[in-house]
């Protein structure tokens, strides 16, 4: 058996407007392609490139997909994608991320580079904001209230545990013949 | 390291450098250089101001907006601006106003020259203080290019510069542009070419990978074109940096500008006379011997 030998591009789209279009199909952007295609390699490119291509995956909302090609015809097709100027009216860079023989480390790819720029954006907007509180004044309160607060659940947490281990004592010393001594014992403990 | 050494400057419309900047480093870019244009008798004096990144502003408005440009850079370190010259002769003798002892040399950090007839083509492969020969794309070159002549600006560490951004204009534009490249690329072989965009608009630049796919259309190889975008351009930015320099066996700089790492080479009277004079120590100059460079000759 051969393989049929093909590449999967993952392209991430850039807008000009930087907003979300949510009636994006596959279908125009499979369009779009074949248009480029028709116009820098003529009659000839559009049979010979279109071979295997197809678009496997399309979420308007990270702006990422994938696209089919056949192996031969890879630069072709990258640099028909790298001329596009706009998709449906509205301008755009396309920008090829990565390139690979199976779907899957395609699919990889994708999650690790939409997972960094979340990541990237929500540090960076936190560690801004931190910024700009701390130059107020409102920081020395703030500091103030969580060490009271602090203060008093230590305070707390003493007590509670002085409490269980004088139980456990009893307990234990209860199975003694002499409770009564015992008892007077802890009492006094207790008192001290 | 990837660079992009023509983007135009606009000291007047500083939000669309800074989109441009913006744009730049989300692309992967680590060095980008400004270009001014100059023609005729150059009687100008040149003024660049690189944007500064991580801008703080007032407290009232960076909690209501806060700019795209200071949440891409604020990951980045070490991102360079660098200033750029191209001189476009316009007659025959205009080339004695960029000699090699003209002031203006030393304020740029990369010269080009952009030449339109023969006669400036085979005097430009000829100097070495210059960086990069340019071309206009969208008119067709109307001299030819020799291999003879190519070969002696090579040997001088000249690169020549193609601006892929023509390649997305109308159609006869396109049509000039890729019949350019292919010349270019068929009489350079391949070697010292350097890619850059020479865009003011956000929506012409294109990433560096992309740009080295695009190559491999007009013959040139992958590796090659790889090459062109981040070594060319560095050991450009060296040839550019050695013109400052004496002959590129020493160099002349203030106390001040010197790093902590190379301090020791001062030796101690020196660092003395910074410390208790901080008001002549402008006209105090070291001289660093370049070790390595007199190694090489």
């Amino acid at each position: 058996m051969v393989r049929i030998k093909q590449r999967y591009l993952l392209v991430e789209i850039i807008w000009k407007d930087a907003g979300v279009d949510k009636k994006l199909n596959s279908q125009i952007i499979f369009n779009s392609i074949r248009q480029s295609i028709q116009y820098h390699f003529g009659e000839f490119g559009n049979a010979k490139y279109l071979e295997r291509l197809a678009i496997k995956y399309l979420s308007p909302l990270k702006n990422l997909t994938i696209i089919r090609c056949a192996r031969k015809n890879l630069r072709e097709v990258w640099s028909s994608i790298t001329f596009l100027r706009q998709i449906n009216t509205r301008e755009c860079i396309c920008r090829v991320l990565h390139t690979s023989g199976t779907i899957l480390s395609c699919q990889k790819q994708a999650i690790k580079y939409s997972e960094d720029s979340l990541l990237i954006t929500t540090m960076k907007l936190l560690f801004i904001q931190n910024q700009n509180q701390n130059q107020n004044q409102n920081q020395n309160q703030n500091k103030n209230q969580i060490e009271n607060e602090n203060q008093n659940e230590n305070q707390n947490e003493n007590q509670n545990q002085n409490q269980n281990q004088n139980q456990n004592q009893n307990q234990i010393e209860n199975q003694i013949e002499n409770q009564n001594q015992n008892q007077n014992q802890n009492q006094n403990q207790n008192q001290n | 390291m990837f660079c992009d050494l023509y983007l135009k400057y606009n000291p007047k419309n500083k939000k669309q450098m800074e989109k441009l900047i913006a744009m730049a480093i989300k692309l992967n870019y680590d060095c980008v250089a400004f270009n001014q244009n100059f023609t005729g008798k150059i009687t100008e004096k040149s003024t660049f101001e690189p944007i500064i990144l991580n801008e703080k502003k007032d407290q009232e408005n960076s909690t209501k907006k806060i700019s795209t440009l200071r949440l891409i850079s604020d990951g980045k370190k070490g991102f360079k601006q660098l200033s750029r010259m191209t001189y476009i002769p316009s007659s025959n003798n205009d080339f004695v106003y960029l000699n090699r002892s003209s002031q203006i040399l030393e304020t740029f950090d990369i010269v080009a020259i952009e030449p339109k007839t023969k006669v400036f083509f085979d005097k430009c492969c000829e100097i070495s203080y210059i960086d990069i020969i340019t071309f206009d794309l969208n008119e067709k070159i109307d001299f030819q290019l020799s291999y003879k002549q190519i070969k002696q600006a090579i040997r001088n560490g000249i690169f020549f510069e193609i601006r892929y951004s023509s390649l997305l204009g109308e159609t006869q534009i396109r049509r000039k542009a890729m019949n350019n490249i292919l010349n270019i690329i068929k009489y350079t072989k391949g070697k010292n070419i350097i890619f850059s965009s020479g865009t003011s608009s956000l929506m012409e630049l294109r990433g560096p990978y992309d740009i080295m796919n695009l190559g491999t259309l007009f013959d040139l190889p992958f590796e090659k074109g790889k090459l062109s975008i981040s070594k060319n351009c560095e050991s450009a930015i060296s040839h550019g940096y050695l013109r400052k320099t004496f002959n590129g066996i020493v160099e002349q700089k203030n106390i001040e500008e010197i790093d902590e790492k190379e301090k020791w080479e001062l030796g101690e009277q020196n660092l003395n006379l910074n410390q208790n004079s901080n008001q002549n120590s402008n006209q105090n100059t070291n001289q660093n011997e370049n070790m390595e460079i007199e190694k090489q000759k």
